[in-house]
């Protein structure tokens, strides 16, 4: 069996294209580059999934997408671990990918590793690197990820079998307009089970979700080290019109809600500034948010680990700072 | 009714440090615990057995020996039953492998239910849940923050996604993988864990399971570890120390440049 192509699984919520899909379709061409040096010719071939999605193809085109396979159908409206798993099997078993990318969601966790054990094949959870072994005699994928909380990396990769599963951290890659001709879609025909396993009640959306940390472009993120002034740190993140962030200290004390929580069981954020007060930088905070364009720590300890990842490295008393900010605004 | 809980024994990742100079983690005297999200499971199984004191809570868990004594302390929390998979030739096993073998470890058992945690803090994968379901056949809800009702045919659980919560009832037989941040766990009752020193805790080794040599750990594994490494340390960039005036004027030329 020949496998072939870099799939892409399309996540639709709500009508609407996930992001983290689109930051797939561009990774999945810089893999493509990858192995074209190597004398290989791989497209990337998007796996549209969902109900009356018709005119989310076009943008899969746009997105970086050579190829649109699509599956429409009224079961695919809500993703469920039972059709959307059903449906990818059906599209690994006729189109035998080489490597499948699926977006580290709460739905792409949920459905991944049942694909994976359905066409038993190895799956690589919430990548943050990928990459195309350098070496010569092997064209195997490099996936790597944090591990143990952050302290430590792995570089995982599945050497027998197929397709190379990944589920991708949203976030860690960006997206870019492509515009490739769009060609008519390959459309593929389910059978799925008419019995649903799950019957959903309700459906609401998060009160909350007022603010979209992931989207901010400056964020002001407060730790442990503000606890006691945050009334100056909400003032300024006022003046500053920043989105309010947090380490999961100051979270988990009920200072500050969840879902401003920044890190690895937070919120991914890659804003073009990132304000750090009073954080320690422990590993498993700088997860969500070292990708930031410019980042600012202000810390009373020198030798505090934010530090290694800032750009403006500030040792002083967070307060002092923030307040002195203000009269430069 | 029967439920089946998926309890993994984990080091405290909080406390792990970087050897900088080695590039090594440091392990020594890093306390086990019983991973978070885990121990959410157990007490969400025990408290459908405090409003229905006929169901029976047993708990599975894959691992070393030294796993016991986490399985100990649980029977001082109230669980009924607790059986440790253990063998030499289970180690180093991948998500697919250690669902192999916890799937041939249940059906051994009657289940109405299965509660594994969302995540391990170790591997963090949020896979072993939903393939352990994939490898009995049975439905799995992942990401559930509340167990709403239970009654003798379905479970009603709350799941959390990104930006919204959907209800959602399932029918046994059901596998859920449950988040710590619903609940808080129960301390240890006195009767439970002066009795807890004399339960057996049931050990399954590979003699029992007699599962192919080829689909169990580290041989049976489809991903395999190519390297591991601590992060690399970023270059420092430009520091100001204690001069609250010039780092004030600093930052606001950086947000100034960033807003035109
Ligand atoms: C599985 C797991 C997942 C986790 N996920 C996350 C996550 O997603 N996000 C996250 O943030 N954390 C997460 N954590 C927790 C993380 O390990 C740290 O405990 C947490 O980030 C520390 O928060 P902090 O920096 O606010 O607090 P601390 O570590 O207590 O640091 C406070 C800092 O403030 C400084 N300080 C004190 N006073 C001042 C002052 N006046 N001015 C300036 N600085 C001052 C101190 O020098 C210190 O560096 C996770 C942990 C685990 C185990
Ligand atoms: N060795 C194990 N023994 C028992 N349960 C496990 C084991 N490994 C994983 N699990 C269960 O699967 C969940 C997810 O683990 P992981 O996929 O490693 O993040 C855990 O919270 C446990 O409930």
């Amino acid at each position: 069996m020949i496998h072939s192509h870099i799939h892409v699984f399309i996540e639709v919520r709500d009508q609407k294209l996930m992001d983290v899909s689109l930051e797939l379709l561009h990774e999945a061409n810089e893999l493509k580059k990858q192995y074209k040096n190597k004398g290989i010719d791989q497209k990337v071939i998007a796996l549209l999934l969902g109900y009356q999605i018709q005119s989310m193809i076009e943008t899969c085109y746009r997105f970086g997408a050579d190829e649109v396979i699509v599956v429409d159908h009224e079961k695919l409206m809500y993703p469920t671990s039972q059709h959307t798993t059903a449906a990818l099997v059906q599209c690994i078993n006729q189109f035998h990918p080489e490597v499948l990318l699926i977006g580290a969601t709460v739905v792409g966790r949920d459905i991944a590793p049942r694909v994976a054990a359905e066409v038993a094949t190895g799956l690589t959870a919430d990548v943050t690197i990928l990459e195309v072994d350098p070496l010569e005699n092997s064209n195997l994928l490099l996936m790597t990820r944090p591990a143990f909380g952050g302290n430590l990396y792995g570089t995982i990769i599945c050497p027998d079998t197929f397709p190379q599963m990944a589920s991708v951290r949203p976030s860690v890659f960006i997206k870019k307009e492509y515009h490739k001709p769009v060609v008519a879609p390959i459309h593929v025909t389910v059978n799925f089970d008419q019995n649903d396993w799950i019957e959903v009640v309700q459906r609401y959306h998060k009160p909350e979700q007022a603010i979209d940390l992931s989207k901010a472009k400056i964020i002001l993120s407060a730790g442990r080290g503000v606890e006691s002034c945050m009334d100056i740190v909400l003032e300024t993140a006022h003046l500053l019109k920043a989105t309010l962030g947090a380490s999961r200290a100051l979270v988990d004390r009920g200072v500050v809600s969840k879902v401003n929580q920044v890190g690895q069981t937070g919120t991914t954020v890659r804003p073009s500034i990132y304000l750090a007060c009073g954080i320690s930088g422990a590993l498993q905070h700088t997860a969500g948010m070292d990708q930031a364009q410019t980042i600012i720590a202000i810390n009373t300890d020198e030798q505090a680990p934010i530090f290694s990842v800032a750009t403006l490295g500030i040792v002083a008393d967070a307060k002092e700072v923030l307040l002195k900010l203000k009269e430069y605004i | 009714m029967n439920i089946l809980v998926l309890v993994k024994q984990v080091p405290n990742t909080t406390e792990m440090k970087i050897n900088k100079e080695h590039g090594t983690l440091m392990r020594q005297g890093v306390e086990s615990i019983i991973n978070p999200d885990d121990l959410a499971s157990v007490e969400f199984a025990l408290t459908i057995k405090d409003e229905q004191p006929d169901t029976h809570v047993r708990v599975i868990s894959m691992g070393p020996p030294q796993a016991k004594s986490m399985l100990t302390d649980l029977y001082g929390l109230g669980v009924d039953d607790c059986v440790l998979i253990s063998d030499p030739s289970f180690s180093g096993a991948d998500t697919w492998a250690t669902s192999n073998t916890l799937a041939a470890a249940i059906s051994r058992y009657p289940f109405d239910l299965i509660l594994a945690g969302r995540q391990a803090i170790d591997g963090d994968t949020a896979q072993v849940g939903p393939q352990v379901a994939q490898r009995l056949g049975i439905p799995q809800i992942t990401y559930v923050k509340q167990i709403e009702s239970v009654t003798s045919t379905h479970v009603t659980v709350s799941k959390h996604y990104e930006d919204y919560i959907e209800l959602s009832r399932c029918k046994y037989p059901c596998l859920l993988t449950c988040l710590s941040e619903g609940t808080s766990p129960r301390l240890g009752r006195i009767e439970y864990i002066w009795r807890s020193l004399d339960q057996p805790i049931t050990v399954l080794s590979n003699q029992q399971l007699q599962l192919d040599p080829s689909r169990i750990g580290l041989k049976g594994s489809y991903t395999k570890v190519k390297r591991t490494f601590v992060r690399p340390i970023e270059t420092k960039g430009q520091m100001i120390v204690q001069d609250i005036e010039l780092a004030a004027k600093t930052i606001a030329d950086i947000l100034k440049k960033a807003a035109s």
